[in-house]
């Protein structure tokens, strides 16, 4: 996907007016007629109509909209008189086409400043008690984050009885992934905690999927809550990405103001669960002294977990947690950049702290615990499931999955187009067709699931159909499609096709 | 892996101008002339550089004025975008004559300087200004790129011209710190871009031909002669598009395996082909018996320094060694040994992908590091190639030892990547492995180890292709349930996650299965006391 702006420019017949539409989740569409439809706007494509609810619509401007169509006779009288309804009143035409004008002004004027504000030179500002925001989201969508980060650092901060922070510290926020990795350079990461000064943060906003938003932030800010236990100490990966990740599946709830800390992690368990799967398990040593690499993020969540949610544990672990920043009694070397401590102490202040000698009957406890207390019941759980199933070649086990987070409620466009798309490879492009004509539904401005649907019109013979959508996916957005995509469709059409020259000896 | 080596190398101009120094950069082939900074030198492009026209490299290194101290060499690129090539991006598909398979090619993506600089940049970026202008009549954007994140900071200014049939980027790159002090000379320098009459064609470089890179690794679908003659016409033509893009000051010598261009002293350049073809000698000697391939020539570019070497690395992220045959080195001012630990590193990975791809790119996890360890601290005197470890290695191994953590000979004969990732510093203990089988003191049962190991390493890889293909062939039994496809697929699942492990234990078994455990307690001895 190479979107690096959020502009999605439609390559409609010439469109003789520029009305905008203003998506709530940070997209503009441009360059194509829009009219007003029941429950939201219709799109005019060259290529075919694409119906907007008005929920997924924060603002739509429509050049030279009349709006009025008189519904009775008493209003057609009154149009007769030249006279038509404007905020509750009857006023002459000119009258509403010049205040109509006025605020269409005022719209676009809105609207392009918004737009302006999606290139990092041009990022709002703002600041909140502990935090210095710099962003290119919608201000409310920032306004949420925000409030979720200050209650976050309040209750972490009082349950790990950490000090409040002197200086606030910079979190810097993106409206899409790839204006996260060309601005931030975190490329390979999906954010990160810049843990040398200038201490900052930065992460991006996941429009079809706010939790996983909150998830990341809540992980990454997990850095920065750590680092306030010693600021010259960096916490070395094991310890600190598993705790960040148990960090991670926080929820808040504002309703009630409690934060859930502790719940599954379906992606890292997935990560698991299909290593065990596979006939890898990791020691409790090797994961202690560091040996993990990667694994830590899933292996090292899933011990965390083990520690924090199992009440025996939990004090024990939370005082190790702490005394390897804090305690007088801890080796601790140089890493350039600071100091942070190597496996072999970790494991021995992980054995005084945890009051044991032996890791042997601990890691078994532990294995136990992930093979028995963590399961995956949730719709986030079934979706990852299926999603590492397709991953690992297992599609007819993921098809089983997909089944299973669809009739759990799963509203989650990405996954219905990796269903469509193991539909597809199983030869039912009927079931794959239903299901993208939901997901249209659920996203229906996403050139990537027309131009899967084309796919599967296409193997179910309709190929005018399958064509047309194809076509409409490159009007939407053709910087949204990715290159999987482009070979699909040149692959179908050359499978349709003769070949390029005749063999030789043929006439 | 092989699907990004698909890109095709583009034909030749009739003439490439050559590049010059300082002064008035002027191209006739492809019609434009812009000034450079006074005294700034010109930098070879690799053979398989499309989207480059031009690059420069200033006469000074600037430091940051920051307490670290870091040294940046501001630098000068040109790079063309041709309207027909980037109109065209998605992949070229093509049904084979027979019509039984159909081939996708893949094209870089690059369609403007943005695209460009999304690929070719490095640290965290944003566009600070855009702006449009005209500059001799050419219309024209002006950039102004900053980077801040993750990376020194620098400013980058660009302003990319636009022609009838193509456009034109000239990108200048300084430190944050000098770019008051310097911006006025860039845009002196951009202000003087111009159209001149054109002799060639903007097409030429970036165009795309059915050369077919991939098919020089395919095995079993050529032979290794016809895989030979294959790479030899490719490496013709790198050669030929190397020598045209050569700036003055490069000189050209050729020995049996390279072709070197080099911008140093004789001297230097003599000893750095002596090193080369004495590990390439030695690999032919000593492992000719890993496969049937024949091992081709490189190009050995020799940069004058540090600053040149890592510009000339700068070239544009679409190419890698497999569309140029290159591999390049420095002459080494600081007297730290990186320049040939680079290029030995770099050495042996073709001589194998040559002599036996499939081998290549199946490496047991211990010999792959172990020979990108050994080679690249090996020095050669008088032909003769020595594989001795450094004192960095020394002192590496020493501290391995006290924490008792040198793992045995069969650990790591025996380690998948997840098992070697748990190896205290494996590059180093692989590294020191590989040299006591090579090197080390030879028993009777030990003499022929290393050539028997990877000759069965080799016919279990090929076991296991033939009885891929064999599976691949079966006829899949229709109306099975959908536990019984959810049962076979977790099977063929749990097979390719042990695959690695279970050759290794195969082989293992193969070479080793004879031995007692006293033998292997000598074997373990003889190597615990080589790493001493």
């Amino acid at each position: 996907m190479r979107a690096a702006a959020a502009l999605l420019l439609g390559l409609a017949a010439a469109p003789v007016r520029a009305d905008i539409l203003a998506l709530k989740d940070g997209r503009f569409v441009e360059g194509v007629k829009i009219e007003r439809a029941e429950g939201g706007y219709k799109l005019l494509y060259k290529n075919g109509e694409v119906h907007v609810p008005d929920e997924l619509v924060k603002d739509c401007l429509i050049e030279g909209e009349t709006g009025f169509e008189p519904r009775n006779e008493e209003e057609r009288a009154k149009l007769e008189k030249g006279l038509v309804p404007f905020e509750g009143k009857w006023v002459t035409k000119a009258a509403r086409e010049a205040a109509v004008g006025k605020r269409l002004a005022e719209k676009k004027k809105k609207l392009e400043a918004a737009k302006a504000h999606r290139e990092w030179r041009n990022r709002y500002t703002s600041e909140s008690a502990n935090f210095k925001f710099e962003y290119t989201v919608d201000p409310e969508v920032q306004e949420k984050l925000r409030d979720l980060m200050e209650t976050y650092l309040s209750i972490f901060t009082k349950k790990w009885g950490i000090a409040r922070p002197k200086e606030k510290l910079k979190v810097c926020l993106y409206h899409d992934f790839e204006v996260f990795q060309q601005v931030s350079g975190g490329a390979g990461s999906l954010a990160y905690y810049r843990f040398v000064p200038p201490l900052e943060l930065n992460f991006f906003y996941e429009r079809l999927d706010f939790e996983f938003t909150a998830a990341v932030m809540f992980h990454e800010a997990n850095h920065y809550l750590t680092h306030l236990i010693n600021l010259d100490f960096h916490y070395p990966h094991n310890v600190n990405e598993a705790m960040a990740e148990y960090y991670g599946a926080s929820q808040w709830d504002p309703a009630r103001k409690e934060m859930t800390v502790g719940r599954i992690q379906e992606g890292r368990l997935m990560e698991v669960l299909t290593d065990i799967q596979g006939g890898q398990t990791h020691g409790l040593e090797d994961y202690l002294a560091n040996r993990l690499g990667y694994d830590n993020y899933s292996w090292g969540w899933s011990f965390v977990h083990f520690m924090m949610e199992t009440p025996k544990y939990a004090k024990r672990f939370q005082s190790f947690f702490l005394a390897l920043g804090r305690d007088s009694d801890v080796k601790r070397i140089g890493d350039g950049q600071g100091r942070t401590v190597d496996g072999d102490e970790i494991v021995r202040v992980f054995k005084k702290h945890l009051g044991v000698a032996d890791l042997g009957p601990l890691e078994k406890e532990w294995h136990e615990y992930v093979k028995s207390k963590l399961k995956v019941e949730s719709v986030r759980g079934y979706e990852q499931a299926a999603l590492k199933a397709d991953q690992t070649g297992q599609p007819t086990r993921a098809r089983r999955f997909f089944r299973l987070a669809l009739e759990k409620g799963s509203t989650n466009p990405m996954v219905y187009r990796e269903y469509a798309e193991n539909l597809l490879l199983d030869d039912k492009p009927a079931e794959a067709v239903e299901i993208l004509r939901k997901a249209i539904t659920l996203d229906p401005l996403s050139a990537p699931l027309y131009a899967r649907l084309g796919t599967a019109l296409r193997k179910q013979g309709k190929k005018e159909e399958a064509k047309r959508m194809a076509a409409l996916a490159k009007e939407i957005d053709p910087d949204d499609l990715d290159l999987l995509d482009a070979v699909v469709e040149a692959v179908g059409e050359a499978a349709g096709s003769k070949p390029a020259s005749r063999p030789a000896g043929s006439k | 892996m092989f699907g990004r080596f698909a890109l095709a190398l583009a034909a030749l101009p009739a003439a490439i101008p050559p590049a010059q120094s300082g002064g008035l950069h002027k191209d006739e082939e492809l019609g434009f002339q812009i000034q450079v900074p006074k005294d700034w030198k010109a930098v070879p492009l690799a053979a398989g550089e499309r989207w480059m026209v031009a690059k420069y490299l200033s006469n000074r290194e600037y430091q940051t004025k920051k307490e670290w101290g870091y040294l940046h060499t501001p630098e000068m690129r040109v790079i063309l975008f041709p309207a027909e090539v980037v109109k065209d991006r998605g992949p070229k598909v093509k049904k084979k004559e027979d019509g039984t398979a159909i081939s996708v090619r893949f094209k870089s993506d690059y369609v403007d300087y943005k695209s460009y600089i999304e690929k070719n940049s490095y640290g965290g970026y944003f566009f600070d200004k855009e702006e449009e202008t005209t500059v001799n009549g050419i219309p024209a954007t002006c950039y102004e790129i900053k980077f801040e994140k993750l990376t020194v900071p620098r400013r980058a200014v660009a302003w990319v011209f636009k022609g009838e049939d193509a456009e034109w980027a000239v990108h200048f790159e300084v430190l944050e710190d000098w770019w008051e002090k310097l911006a006025p000379e860039f845009t002196r320098c951009l202000k003087s871009f111009k159209f001149i009459p054109r002799k060639g064609s903007v097409t030429a470089r970036a165009g795309d031909d059915d050369l077919g890179f991939d098919t020089i690794f395919e095995i079993g679908k050529s032979s290794p002669a016809e895989r030979a003659l294959k790479r030899a016409a490719l490496f013709e033509q790198a050669v030929k598009e190397a020598e045209g893009r050569l700036p003055e000051g490069w000189t050209k010598k050729n020995t049996r395996n390279f072709h070197a261009f080099s911008h140093t002293d004789d001297r230097y350049t003599a000893r750095v082909l002596e090193q080369a073809e004495a590990l390439v000698g030695w690999l032919g000697q000593n492992c000719a018996w890993v496969g049937d391939g024949v091992p081709g020539p490189a190009i050995l570019r020799i940069c004058k320094d540090r600053e040149e070497y890592s510009s000339f690395q700068g070239q544009s992220s679409d190419i890698s060694f497999v569309n140029s045959f290159e591999i390049a080195t420095f002459k080494d001012r600081e007297g730290w040994g990186s320049a040939f630990w680079n290029m030995n590193g770099e050495l042996a990975n073709p001589w194998f992908a040559d002599k036996n791809p499939r081998l290549r790119w199946g490496m047991p996890p211990w010999l792959n590091e172990g020979i990108s360890h050994v080679f690249s601290s090996a020095s050669a005197k008088g032909g003769k190639v020595q594989f001795k470890p450094d004192e960095w290695d020394r002192e590496r191994l020493r501290d391995i030892r006290q924490k008792g953590r040198l793992a045995t000979a069969r650990t790591l004969l025996g380690a998948d990547d997840s098992e070697m990732s748990k190896v205290e510093d494996s590059w180093v203990q692989c590294g020191t492995f590989l040299r006591f089988l090579w090197t080390g003191p030879k028993a009777a049962q030990t003499k022929e180890l290393f050539k028997k190991y990877l000759q069965t390493y080799v016919a279990v890889l090929e076991e296991e292709e033939t009885a891929e293909e064999a599976a691949s062939k079966v006829k899949e039994k229709k109306g099975k349930t959908e536990e019984e496809k959810e049962a076979e697929e977790e099977a063929r699942f749990k097979e390719r996650r042990q695959g690695e492990k279970k050759r290794l234990e195969e082989v293992l078994k193969r070479v080793f299965g004879s031995w007692t455990e006293a033998e292997w307690a000598a074997f373990e001895r003889a190597y615990a006391s080589a790493a001493e």
